[in-house]
């Protein structure tokens, strides 16, 4: 297509059909998918229109039954007075026909699906609704697997994710806006809400935020999530994303807002807090003795991930003094012939462990297991054989990436954190360990999502304000919505 | 943009220099006074970088002064003392509770050794820590697992001695099959 949306604004049809098809054609020169089907009426004599649509985009049994024949057999005689609004209300049968004459509107549905009626001699076009393009279909997200509850995903199209959320929010008061987002993508964005939760405030600003957005494309929704977030290098995140349709529900029932972005199943929500990275959606799904004991072991985990290799590194370095005499003389024994300082093996190995993890995800499935078999098992073992690596460090590293694992909505922070601190104890031993760590929680208390504070849910020491944050408590006891909410009551007990 | 980028990079590449030297690990010091001469025993547990295992060596210094056998010893090792593993300090019947108590001051000014080492007496301290260990590590280390199982039997920790002015300590006898508290 020649040039941007905001071109074609205060153009519109001139109601001479040549002309119009001509113009489109124009506009279209270098797409070869643009289709332009003539259509003149069997039965009048003064019936010429034009069917402008992009292949692929549309359905075609619906465009040949719905719109194409019904156009074909046409009376014209009867609706002389009128042909537009006539072919709009009384003859067409797609799920929807709007009236649209300027052209800009009328490429943005072109782009998303639509397929224009062009009628002679008649200054309105008609977009009609007859999308139909290929789709993945509903699966279950391999990012999100659960054992208990819903298994179905979001998929790139975002009015069928509209559709997955709407039936499970079965309420008038579901708000669903629609605001598109990149210069030359022009994607879709629908914010959605429920309308009496919705902190309006936030609300307002995170649509003033996408409203200023201007950038050339937007592909998957973590562009939007860099663009707005107010601490974009953050290595926390500050927007939650999920592909769970339940996910999201249950967040729009906490007050929140939801961001699904057209081209991608990753659907962000806001706003986020730091305890959301430890939840999961099967802590609501099973027992809250389960869930509970899920979340306090990845608080735990984390410590574990990010704390392990630079301990390890601190003791063995500096403070030597904190093992047992036997454990020490083991780690001396198994480090002896290693030819490389603990600090530098233990970074080395945190790197190779990534870099395991990044091809182990990246590798066909086929591929995945025997992968982590040969670099897992072989390369460890023989390594350790061969005194390029010791045994105690490999048991560390290998304890906090596994631990690491648990949390996938940190991986960045935790990869990163483990990094900073393994140089913080390998150059001050404890002190910088313990520094390092009082600096990290200031940092994550000083965090804000969009107005709302990211320790927002550990602010207060009291049973209702760690009811969904460091434990998962029973449905009968979590009568409040988060407190950001307007709306704070969620039950009412007699 | 460069600047930060070898800020960052520094602390990667420096932090590999830090390492930990080959260094003699103290697990046990005996101490003795004879004819106006301490002498020390220091029993070294040291890793053999080619074959991965450990060996014990005891290293032994005399000076006037404790300070002066210190420092004999500590000029003498081929390597850095650690002392910081150092669980027992066995005096023979020639350190009187004088000296005992110097003994003491100079382990509690000593930042390196551990407040938790116990002290005990024996007839000879060299004999002591030069017998074959049970355990694979040394005499030290046996002597510290003994005591703790009969920890209940004694109240000679340091702290317990600094309070406890005219201190008893648990006396060891060795034999041809061990040694045990008498």
């Amino acid at each position: 297509m020649a040039g941007n949306l905001s071109d074609y604004r205060n153009k519109f049809i001139s109601g001479n059909l040549a002309q119009d098809i001509k113009a489109f054609k124009d506009i279209f020169k270098n797409d070869a998918t643009l289709r332009v089907k003539q259509i003149s009426a069997r039965k009048g004599v003064n019936f010429d229109a034009a069917l402008i649509y992009i292949d692929g985009m549309v359905d075609s049994n619906q465009l040949n039954e719905a719109v194409i024949e019904p156009l074909m057999e046409m009376d014209v005689e009867k609706c002389y007075d009128n042909l537009a609004d006539y072919v709009e209300k009384q003859l067409i049968f797609a799920r929807d026909v709007k009236p649209q004459n300027e052209f800009a509107k009328i490429l943005e549905g072109i782009l998303y699906g639509e397929a224009l009626l062009l009628i002679n001699e008649s200054k309105t076009a008609l977009m009609l609704d007859v999308k139909g393009w290929r789709t993945r279909g509903i699966n279950e997200p391999e990012n999100e697997r659960i054992i208990q509850g819903p298994r179905e995903g979001f998929e790139e199209a975002a009015l069928l994710n509209l559709a997955m959320l709407r039936r499970k929010l079965q309420t008038p008061d579901l708000c669903i806006e629609l605001t598109r987002v990149g210069r030359r993508t022009n994607t879709a964005v629908f914010i959605c809400y429920l309308g009496e939760l919705v902190n309006r405030k936030t609300l307002r600003k995170i649509k003033d935020s996408l409203s200023k957005i201007n950038i050339d494309g937007i592909l998957d929704t973590n562009y939007i999530i860099e663009e707005i977030s107010p601490h974009p290098l953050s290595l926390f995140k500050t927007a939650g994303t999920t592909e769970r349709p339940d996910v999201v529900a249950a967040r729009l029932l906490e007050g929140r807002i939801a961001v699904i972005v057209d081209g991608t199943p990753m659907v962000m929500t806001l706003p986020y807090l730091f305890s959301e990275n430890f939840q999961s959606d099967e802590d609501y799904y099973q027992s809250f003795w389960l869930g509970s004991l899920g979340r306090i072991m990845r608080y735990f985990c984390f410590s574990l991930s990010i704390l392990t290799p630079a301990l390890f590194v601190a003791i063995t370095t500096l403070h030597p003094e904190f093992l047992p005499t036997s454990f020490v003389i083991t780690v001396l024994e198994q480090r002896a012939a290693v030819p490389f300082s603990i600090v530098s093996e233990t970074l080395g190995m945190v790197l190779i462990f990534e870099i395991l993890k990044e091809t182990g995800v990246r590798m066909p499935q086929n591929i995945g297991p025997a992968l982590s078999i040969v670099g897992g098992l072989v390369v460890g073992q023989a390594a350790v054989e061969a005194k390029i690596i010791s045994a105690p460090t490999l048991i560390i590293v290998a304890l906090s990436g596994i631990a690491g694992l648990m949390l996938p909505r940190l991986r960045a922070a935790v990869f990163f954190l483990r990094l900073i601190f393994i140089i913080l104890a390998a150059f001050f031993g404890l002190y910088g360990l313990f520094a390092g760590a009082i600096l990290l929680l200031m940092y994550i208390i000083s965090l804000k999502s969009y107005d709302t504070e990211y320790t927002l849910a550990l602010n207060k020491i009291s049973i209702q304000s760690f009811k969904d944050s460091v434990w998962r408590a029973p449905w009968k006891i979590m009568l409040n919505r988060p407190l950001f909410n307007k709306n704070i009551i969620r039950q009412k007990r007699k | 943009m460069k600047k930060l980028f070898i800020i960052l990079l520094c602390p990667l590449l420096l932090c590999g220099c830090n390492q930990r030297p080959q260094e003699y690990l103290i697990t046990a010091i005996a101490a003795d006074y004879n004819g106006g001469l301490y002498t020390l025993y220091y029993e070294a547990v040291i890793i053999n970088t080619e074959t991965s295992g450990q060996k014990r060596e005891i290293l032994t210094a005399g000076g006037r002064t404790l300070l002066e056998a210190v420092e004999k010893i500590e000029r003498q090792a081929t390597l850095p003392l650690l002392m910081s593993h150092c669980g027992i300090v066995a005096v023979g019947n020639g350190i009187t509770r004088t000296k005992l108590l110097g003994i003491m001051k100079y382990c509690k000014e000593n930042r390196d050794i551990t407040l938790s080492v116990q002290f005990l007496r024996t007839n000879n301290p060299e004999k002591l820590l030069k017998t074959e260990p049970i355990s694979s590590i040394s005499v030290g280390y046996d002597l510290v697992s003994l005591i703790r199982t009969q920890k209940t039997n004694f109240k000679n920790r340091l702290f317990e001695i600094y309070k406890n002015p005219s201190p008893v300590l648990p006396k060891l006898s060795l034999t041809e099959k061990g040694y045990y508290f008498e």
